[in-house]
């Protein structure tokens, strides 16, 4: 399916940023910023997202100054989406300040969208190991009672603000109550506090299971875990092991992401990325980089540590493949 | 290790109820049928197909085809 761009890549990512319809983005925005955007160009990609986005950001704080809380509230959560993708192509290390600058934005605008919901949604920070994991909790209406609850994670390179547009309103629409958090290798957590993607998922859901558990309005024994794009991996993963969840979702399920991208790598690289061979890993995903500049291989998941190359070097290699 | 990311030796682990599914045209797509039987518990697969408009990854574009087949499968596991 192409929507606009040749570029599958680009055209992923267009698809992705409209299907946060009608909170996170509209169609007729979604064209225009295209519009303005040259093939394969990932800095004019960057600057036409994030450049509407300050615009919008502009056009909601006027309107909240002006006391209109539903307009505002809704810009404010556009220009959250459209940060989010201004950055995606940059996704890479080293770390370009231009990642971290957008994703504080999207960050920034979606929490002042966050107050202006009634009942608002509540931002979190829940304990999770040494630290602390963001999130957001949101409710169908302003009832105190136990509901049931679905508990969101996402991919390695995805937020838990467009989480809320992506699946929490199919669930806050049908009662659910709707939790979303990075964990590590994940938004805030990644970019922010330099947490690397883990395998385990359990150790990163059972945390946020014991959150839900002490809270009066969240029906214990009816929490479910969603997992979307890499989540399709690491939702069942954790439900193998944490063992209170009623049900889970995997979405874009994944089974063996291990022996996929082996499969997918030349074998010297695959053997390297076997032993972490740094020495071997970084100047392959250099030439990844060189030769596929609109891919810009988003070291995914990355992280500040070798332990990065796990997962974003199959990306790289899937990207290297689809040429091949 | 990267190995480590795989479910071949713990999805049969699993043992609440789990929805498992792929779009048809997902270029990152991997393996969820072998998810499927691979799983010991209360289960259910869905392939959306492009013909819905629900073949891309995540079906992008058609949250509302999947919202549907998903949460009509959750809400009576979930039922009081």
């Amino acid at each position: 399916m192409t929507i606009y761009f040749d570029n599958p890549e680009f055209d992923g990512q267009f698809l992705r940023a409209l299907d946060c319809v009608p909170l996170g983005a509209q169609i007729g925005e979604g064209w225009a910023i295209a519009a303005q955007i040259q093939p394969g160009d990932t800095t004019g990609w960057y600057n036409a997202w994030s450049g509407y986005a300050d615009r919008l950001y502009q056009l909601a704080v006027k309107s909240r100054a002006a006391g209109h809380r539903v307009s505002a509230r809704d810009a404010f959560l556009r220009a959250s989406n459209y940060y989010r993708t201004s950055y995606i192509f940059m996704f890479a290390l080293p770390v370009d300040p231009r990642v971290v600058g957008a994703y504080d934005k999207q960050t920034d605008a979606f929490q002042k969208a966050a107050g202006l919901f009634e009942p608002p949604i509540e931002i979190l920070k829940i304990p999770y190991e040494n630290t602390t994991l963001p999130g957001y909790f949101i409710k169908p209406d302003a009832s105190d009672a136990a509901r049931k609850t679905l508990l969101c994670t996402g991919g390695y390179d995805g937020t838990c603000e467009e989480l809320f547009f992506s699946i929490a309103s199919g669930a806050l629409e049908r009662g659910y109550n709707v939790l979303t958090f990075d964990g590590p290798g994940q938004g805030g957590a990644l970019v922010r506090q330099k947490l690397p993607m883990r395998a385990d998922w359990e150790k990163v859901v059972t945390p946020v299971v014991d959150y839900l558990f002490m809270r009066p309005d969240v029906d214990s024994a009816r929490i479910a875990l969603y997992g979307g794009s890499f989540g399709g991996y690491l939702a069942p993963r954790a439900a193998a092991f944490e063992h209170r969840l009623a049900a889970c979702i995997a979405d874009a399920a994944l089974f063996d992401p291990a022996a996929l991208s082996n499969k997918m790598f030349p074998p010297d690289i695959a053997s390297a990325l076997a032993r972490n061979d740094v020495a071997v890993l970084e100047p392959f995903s250099t030439s990844c980089k060189r030769t596929q500049p609109n891919a810009s291989s988003l070291d995914a998941a990355c992280g500040c540590t070798a332990r990065r190359h796990r997962w974003n070097t199959s990306r790289c290699s899937r990207r290297t493949h689809s040429l091949m | 290790m990267f190995q480590a990311y795989s479910l071949a030796d713990v999805a049969r682990n699993i043992r609440c109820p789990t929805f498992v599914d792929e779009a048809e045209n997902d270029r990152r797509r991997g393996g969820g049928k072998d998810l499927y039987n691979a799983l010991q518990c209360p289960k259910e697969y869905v392939l959306f197909a492009a013909s819905e408009g629900a073949g891309e990854h995540c079906e992008a574009g058609t949250r509302e085809v999947f919202f549907q087949r998903m949460f009509d499968w959750l809400d009576p596991i979930l039922a009081r």
